[in-house]
């Protein structure tokens, strides 16, 4: 079991990293646990990433029922999306990869 | 009969007494008609009666039946059937599984139902009222029917009077029964419970519009969750049942469930942390996509021009901000998980000692380590089982030795040697696991300056230790005896055990020598090389060759040994303290070692064996020393560790990697085998007993040989064909047919290989510049032009002046060239001829020459330039051409839309629109001097490789290839650790 000061570390990293825009944690109905971008853009976010989530495990399963989603990376035009789904929880992240 | 008939006329009599007095019973209500008809006693005259309004109305519409008719006679006949009941009701069988009609039907209609409240008098009942009602009612029974007698008998005549008697004469008997009829019930009213409306409010009970998608695999998940959470409230009912100690940590459990906001939870849950690591992967994946895509597929390109040389590629730099102060005291990679590596921290500073740390790094996260362990003195060395990748085993600067666990959630060592139990008194410089002893116990070496090498053993919870060797000094020999004779300590700071004979290992000391020693003989050296100057810092024995060894010093050198020469086989001189050498993994030749001024050198003795092939400083500060060097057994990278907390990877180049080239008709060996021998032949030429001064010319000879083998063979002869088929031109190209649902090979590879292109520089003949030419030529006629297709044509420059003249002429004649519909494109040129011919008579004789030149192109500037012409003429022909041509498919076509969608329709229509009239701009200033030079730079700007890039689609393509190299070196990230 993780303590939680040992996740807390994790995600200031994780926003610390080079490029990182953002980072929302949203539970499975889609409500903002914890976010680092503003309000607007957090319901923004959380509202269409688990739509979409919802879907890509649907796809993932539905092409292979013992198959399991694992990520979901949304590679645009201005930076990538990196979604990671469990069970409960729902991790996104905003990234331009190449920042410098 | 006529007694029958007396009977009826009795009757009669009667049957109107019975009228009169039902008459009168109305009488107050139309008493003045009551007086006329008392005298009228005739119902049958009724009709007759003056009175209109007495006579009964016939409504319009009702038949008029006739007298026969009215008399007829309608039979009915009752039957006990009920005409509505259904007769064709079913029911199901079961046993029968039909439906069977229902034979009996209920015919029973009831039409009206009413429940008397008679009761029969000799009932028991009916006796009790009787009794009852006698006592109490007697008196008023008797007068009430006295008084509705006394009325009756005023209005009514003698018949009647005997009627109403009757009650009169039963009533004075007593044995009144009640009566609906006569009896008037006596009842109170009670006041009625006033209605009163009560009503509250109440909050809407909040609803919900709540909608999903079911599939078999949501229902199988939401079954396995619900499964397994009774599977744990069964597990907890166990426990309960279990020791009361479980009972209170798991009330201490539970509150702390309890507390705590999301975050918290989502904390808690260990699913969490791993996302998140994956995502920190991803990040970093991204960040440093350069890089990896450099350490996956970089490959020096320059490698291939150079015999005997390498480079090395940095990748990534591990830093960790608490390690920053430290050194880089070891590295260790993990023997099950290539990526995955251990780095001990300390100091090697005697007066600066402090905590020690030591962390496990992943590849796939190089910005932070995966797992940190603190210790509160500095760690000096570790070793990770090669069998159990999570034990790792370490030795402290205060010369105790731990074993870690390291897949385990707390970081507190697994067992640890303490004062009492054969702790080193010095810092314990390395440590290694060795096989499992006879009872199959885990056990490691240590070895420490103080002198000892201990075998330290893991049995069940307690570390064991036992002395192998004790390292003594050797009293030098030039020193005299005086006094007591002190056994001084040998200070050992490195071993290694042999890969193929595990008792005998070989021990560097601090004073530069090496001993050979086996597990067997305690305090005794097998042998004694008298090896550096200074402190040997590590051995290590060959990867595949067993009797051969490497030893580096502080003393500048690296010096490799075969274990039955007193003398070193090579001796490398490096200008700097050499912290590490290690043989590669992959080749038995080939050994890297770093040095204190920050170098990495990597040998190949197969290939050089007096320089190294590489040599690069790879720190980033200056006055940083490298202090250790890891070979990864799987990829082509060296890990290098400074002393100032960072490890630096680097890539080796294809050079330092390099297989031997096998000789013709040889098979490529593999294997240890080959790497054996390899070694072997090389040892050979040094170890040749004639003497040393031929051993630099052999060597010199022996690179030479290697040079020509890696040059390739002389002999070998090289044909070539040249064909027309495009070497490089894939020839299994297949394209997904829609028409016949399947993959279908392509027939006509393109084999056209563009090694050169050349753009023409055709000029309009109207133009200025060839005006200006032609001019020119005119005046300088016997000048070369340019375009070598003139040479042969040079004679015919002066009727190709003149044609261009009658080019001009043809152009009018365009319209009667309509005429002629048949003309064909083939015969186009001597249709041209017969246009000339049309126009202008005069000039028949230009037109002559015109026809002599036709077989050798009348060539101007260029000989295309007539071949345009011909299709001018071809298009003027107005031929009606109908063709039938497939009747475009109508279809549906369903999309969604939206604003960013249809912006992007305009915005691709809008350049489409503005490279049009790009396009037109440039057609209008063709002509013109400049634009011709600046098209040709454009034409040529078309074929360099910029360009190709920068159009749509290949980037497309191009971002699929990235994505999908970007995934082959996924499995580094998803490989789970």
């Amino acid at each position: 079991m993780t303590s939680q000061n040992e996740v807390d570390d994790m995600i200031k990293r994780i926003q610390a990293s080079k490029g990182v825009q953002g980072l929302i944690i949203i539970d499975s109905d889609g409500i903002p646990i914890r976010t680092s971008m503003d309000n607007d853009t957090t319901l923004h976010y959380a509202a269409l990433i688990s739509q979409l989530t919802i879907h890509a495990k649907r796809v993932v399963r539905e092409l292979d029922s013992s198959q399991e989603l694992e990520q979901l990376r949304l590679r645009s035009h201005k930076h990538e999306i990196i979604v990671a789904p469990e069970s409960k929880y729902i991790m996104i992240v905003v990234q331009v990869p190449e920042a410098l | 009969m006529p007694g029958k008939v007396a009977e009826k006329k009795a009757a009669a009599p009667t049957l109107a007494g019975i009228t009169v007095q039902r008459r009168l019973s109305q009488l107050p209500r139309q008493s003045i008609i009551a007086g006329f008809r008392d005298e009228d006693q005739d119902l049958g005259n009724m009709p007759d009666l003056l009175d209109e309004g007495l006579r009964a109305v016939r409504p319009d519409d009702q038949l008029k039946l006739t007298d026969a008719e009215l008399n007829e006679e309608h039979t009915r006949i009752l039957t006990a059937r009920n005409p509505n009941a259904a007769e064709n009701i079913v029911r199901f069988s079961y046993k029968e599984r039909t439906f069977k009609p229902i034979p009996q039907v209920d015919q029973l209609a009831v039409h009206f139902q009413l429940d008397g409240n008679l009761i029969h008098r000799d009932s028991e009942e009916g006796k009790r009222q009787l009794i009852r009602d006698a006592g109490e009612h007697a008196a008023e029974e008797a007068e009430a029917p006295v008084a509705v007698v006394q009325e009756i008998a005023k209005e009514g005549d003698d018949d009647d009077e005997d009627k109403v008697k009757k009650p009169a004469t039963t009533g004075g008997k007593g044995k009144k029964l009640t009566n609906q009829f006569n009896f008037s019930e006596r009842a109170s009213q009670t006041y009625n419970n006033p209605c009163r409306d009560r009503e509250t409010f109440v909050e809407q009970t909040p609803r919900v519009v709540f909608s999903d998608n079911v599939s078999q695999w949501s229902i199988f998940d939401a079954y396995n969750e619900d499964f397994d959470q009774q599977q744990k409230a069964k597990e907890k009912e166990h426990k309960k049942i279990g020791a009361k100690k479980d009972d209170e940590r798991k009330k201490k459990f539970v509150v702390t469930e309890q507390s705590g906001d999301d975050m918290a939870k989502l904390a808690r849950s260990k699913s969490a942390s791993i996302s998140l690591k994956i995502l920190e992967r991803m990040i970093n994946q991204n960040t440093f996509d350069d890089i990896a895509q450099d350490f996956k597929y970089w490959e020096d390109a320059a490698d291939e021009y150079r015999e005997q040389e390498g480079s090395l590629l940095p990748l990534w730099v591990f830093q960790y901000e608490l390690a920053k102060k430290l050194a880089c005291t070891n590295l260790a990679w993990n023997t099950f998980y290539t990526d995955l590596f251990a780095v001990s921290f300390g100091s090697y500073d005697f007066l600066k000692q402090s905590r020690g740390m030591f962390l496990i790094y992943s590849l796939k996260n190089p910005s932070f380590p995966e797992n940190i362990f603190f210790a509160d003195t500095g760690v000096m060395c570790l070793d990770f089982h090669p069998n159990h990748p999570n034990l790792l085993c370490s030795g402290f600067y205060d010369g105790s030795v731990a074993v870690y666990n390291i897949a385990e959630e707390n970081k507190r060592p697994k067992y640890q040697s303490t004062a009492r139990n054969g702790k080193h008194t010095d810092p314990v410089w390395q440590v290694r696991w060795q096989k499992d002893d006879l009872d199959g116990n885990l056990n490691f070496y240590s070895i420490s300056s103080d002198g000892r090498i201990v075998c330290w053993t893991l049995v069940k919870s307690d570390l064991m230790y036992s002395d192998v060797v004790q390292l003594k000094l050797e009293k030098p020999a030039t020193e005299s005896d005086e006094g007591v004779s002190l056994t001084t300590l040998g200070c050992g700071t490195c071993f290694d055990f042999n890969k193929q004979q595990d008792y005998l290992f070989i021990v560097g000391t601090e004073e530069g020598k090496i001993h050979k020693c086996s597990k067997s003989y305690n305090n005794q050296y097998l042998d004694t090389f008298y090896a550096h100057n200074m402190a040997v810092y590590a051995v290590r024995w060959n990867t595949f060759h067993s009797k051969i060894f490497i030893s580096c010093s502080a003393d500048w050198t690296v010096k490799v040994w075969d274990i039955n020469f007193k003398d070193p086989l090579f001796v490398y001189d490096l200008g700097s303290a050499v912290g590490d050498a290690a043989w590669a993994p992959y080749s038995s030749t080939v050994f890297a070692a770093c040095t204190a001024d920050g170098k990495v050198f990597v040998f190949d003795l197969n290939v050089n064996k007096y320089e190294p092939l590489a040599e690069q400083i790879i720190v980033q500060k200056k006055r940083t020393k490298l202090t250790h060097i890891a070979f990864n057994q799987h990829f082509p990278i060296i890990l290098a560790g400074d002393d100032r907390g960072n490890i630096t990877s680097v890539k080796l180049s294809p050079n330092l990697r390099k297989k031997p080239k096998a000789k013709k008709g040889q098979e490529v060996a593999d294997g240890s085998e080959f790497e054996i021998a390899k070694l072997d032949k090389i040892l050979a030429l040094i170890r040749d007993p004639d003497d040393a001064k031929t051993k630099p010319t052999q060597g010199q000879q022996s690179t030479t040989a290697a040079a020509n083998t890696n040059s390739g063979d002389p002999e070998q002869e090289l044909t070539r064909i040249l064909t027309t088929e495009n070497p490089h031109g894939s020839k299994n190209l297949v394209m997904f047919s829609n028409r016949d649902k399947q993959f279908v090979p392509l027939g006509n590879l393109e084999q056209l290989i563009i090694h050169y292109s050349y753009e023409g520089n055709l000029i309009p003949i109207d133009s200025e510049e060839a005006k200006i030419y032609l001019q020119n030529e005119k005046n300088h006629k016997n000048r070369i032009l340019p375009t070598a297709l003139l040479d042969t044509y040079k004679t015919k420059e002066k009727t190709s002046i003149e044609i261009k003249t009658s080019n001009e002429n043809v152009e009018p004649v365009h319209q009667i060239g309509e005429e002629d519909e048949q003309q064909t494109v083939t015969s186009e040129i001597t249709e041209q001829s017969e246009f000339n011919e049309l126009i202008d008579d005069s000039k028949t004789i230009l037109k002559v020459d015109n026809l002599l030149s036709i077989e050798k192109p009348k060539k101007l500037l260029n000989r295309f330039n007539f071949c345009e012409q011909g299709i001018q003429t071809y298009t003027s022909t107005k031929k009606e051409v109908i063709t039938q041509t497939d009747p475009i498919i109508r279809q549906k076509f369903v999309g969604l839309a939206n604003q960013r969608i249809i912006y992007q329709e305009y915005m691709i229509d809008y350049e489409k629109q503005q490279k049009n009239k790009d396009k037109g701009k440039q057609k209008v200033s063709y002509g013109s001097n400049k634009s011709v030079v600046e098209k040709q730079l454009v034409k040529t700007d078309r074929l360099k490789p910029e360009t190709i890039v920068k159009r749509h689609q290949v980037q497309i393509l191009k971002g699929i290839e990235r994505v999908l190299n970007q995934n082959r070196y996924q499995e580094l990230i998803y490989s789970t650790a």
